[in-house]
């Protein structure tokens, strides 16, 4: 082979690569000014920005940074496709830029799981420990389970179920939750501010308190949240708490909504269809942050849109990045 | 509602107006082409040749390209279709150049390519180009989205480093050391397809 031969074999990449960095965007990191101007501009910012110098990056990046993220989930058999899209969405999002928040290292506080277990009323709890969890248990058959590396705790109650009565209200079933977790201290403020969803189970009900919305964007995938499941009569079995800290961490640009329209059509992003079929209709957009992973580590919360919509009668979501491309490196494996 | 959303976002003639232009045989169809791609098409010629004039005749050439082209073809993606064209009538130009005046990026990434590559290789080397192109493919699915852009941008739109480091803000130098990184990993993909590198 020579290199005549690989350029040549270049131009038949697939028209998708093609298509996809056709339009690299220009990102003025900096404007263009006198060098007086910006001798004096560095001079300022040297004094005023010293308490907040971050390092560059391995690749001495200016901007942005590039966020290193998972790849979308490609959800088991939910996953269909659909081959033809069109958008019948009247209102959509029209947001050019978006806080990325990252997460904070897990914080796990053995002294608040040790009241909440009093408060529950779990025994002396022995206590394992394996590289990726900490398992506290009493006699009773009653557990906590701290993942490591996310710091979600897993606590079950081992209660005997009693004959399940007529079914509460669903007010009745948030008060209850609600009371138990503020009396174990597991209620944080970050989770209290909205009002907690409520679906049953299968045999029970389930009570989810959401985290509070951020820069008025909703807060959505699977974490971070608190899950309190319950009898139909209200004794609660389980509490699940996927808590997450974040800080800001910069602003991105964000590709608009018909961007990220013709990014799904292309097959990027995360579909979500059932058996899928031939035209897609997409008749609602939303713009949230997601946070996906449960048991492990997630580096990031980042803006995605949501495309809701029907196909041959039943309903799919696309989910898709909502920051520039150029600045989202997807890592299989990671989180 | 679909047009009232396309309005709002702004959005040019869609690709299939513009193909359904070509099959009426509309001379429209040349013009919003190239009011749609003319820019990108250009972009590509200039950066393999070089030369502003040589690349407005590409441009044009490409246009009777399509028009000859559409139809009988459908291409369900326009912009792809039409920028293959361009690239292989500039890099046809770029040969029919005599030596001393060929330039454009074209020759500078081929010198780059022939770096890593320490023989010119000889017809029994020769590996049959699509499959050579099927395993370009699979190297770049394995790769994250920014070395991906990177290498398409360098390789295919023949970017130069100065215009590509502007693009995803980074430095030329941190550009050049990441593709030079990718462009390893490229070879050594292809030395376990069995390909004589």
């Amino acid at each position: 082979m020579n290199a005549e031969a690989l350029m040549k074999a270049v131009g038949g990449i697939r028209s998708e690569y093609v298509e996809r960095y056709a339009e690299v965007k220009k990102r003025s990191g900096f404007k263009r000014y006198g060098w007086m101007t910006a001798a004096a501009a560095v001079l300022i910012a040297a004094f005023v920005m010293i308490p907040v110098l971050k390092p560059a990056d391995s690749d001495g990046r200016k901007g942005n940074t590039v966020l290193n993220v998972p790849p979308l989930p490609q959800s088991g058999s939910s996953v269909g496709a659909i081959s033809d899209f069109e958008f019948a969405a009247s209102d959509y999002p029209t947001l050019t830029e978006a806080m990325v928040y990252k997460t904070s290292p897990a914080h796990i506080d053995p002294e608040l799981l040790r009241n909440a277990a009093k408060k529950l009323g779990f025994g002396e709890l022995t206590v394992g420990e394996d590289a990726d969890r900490i398992v506290m248990r009493d006699e009773n058959g009653n557990s906590i389970i701290v993942f490591k590396a996310s710091g979600t705790v897993d606590i079950t109650r081992n209660i005997t179920h009693s004959e399940p009565g007529e079914p509460k209200a669903d007010a009745e079933y948030i008060s209850i939750a609600s009371d138990l977790l503020t009396e174990t201290g597991l209620l944080s403020a970050e989770y209290a501010e909205k009002e907690p969803g409520v679906w049953g189970n299968g045999e029970g009900k389930t009570v989810c308190f959401m985290y509070k919305d951020l820069d008025g964007i909703e807060v959505n995938g699977v974490a971070p949240r608190i899950i309190v499941d319950m009898t139909l009569s209200g004794d609660v079995d389980s509490i699940l708490l996927i808590r997450r800290d974040f800080e800001t961490y910069e602003k991105y640009p964000l590709i608009s909504v018909m961007e990220a329209f013709e990014a799904i059509k292309r097959g990027e992003g995360a579909l979500f269809c059932g058996e899928g079929g031939s035209l897609g209709t997409v008749t609602g957009v939303k713009l949230v942050y997601y946070n996906r992973e449960v048991m492990d580590d997630y580096p990031y919360l980042l803006p995605v849109y949501v495309f809701e919509g029907e196909c041959d009668g039943t309903r799919f979501t696309a989910v898709i990045y909502a920051i520039d491309p150029a600045f989202i490196a997807a890592v299989p494996g990671l989180g | 509602m679909f047009e009232n959303a396309r309005k709002e976002a702004s959005i040019p003639v869609d690709d299939s107006e513009i193909v359904g232009l070509f099959f009426s045989r509309s001379e429209e169809a040349i013009k919003e082409l190239l009011s749609k791609y003319g820019g990108v098409m250009t972009k590509v010629s200039l950066n393999a040749l070089g030369d502003k004039r040589d690349a407005e005749e590409c441009v044009n050439d490409a246009c009777l390209g399509v028009w000859n082209a559409i139809p009988p073809k459908r291409p369900k993606k326009l912009r792809s279709f039409v920028l293959r064209i361009v690239r292989n009538i500039s890099i046809n130009r770029w040969y029919s150049r005599n030596a001393q005046r060929r330039g454009g990026n074209y020759e500078i990434c081929i010198d780059e390519i022939a770096e890593l590559i320490p023989s010119a290789g000889s017809v029994e080397d020769e590996v049959n180009e699509a499959l050579l192109t099927k395993y370009l493919n699979e190297f770049l699915d394995g790769e994250n989205d920014l070395n991906r852009l990177l290498f398409v941008r360098r390789f295919w739109y023949m970017d130069s480093y100065e215009d590509l480091a502007e693009a995803v803000g980074m430095k030329p130098g941190a550009v050049r050391t990441r593709l030079t990184r990718v462009k390893a990993k490229l070879m050594e993909h292809l030395k376990g397809k069995g390909v004589e590198v």
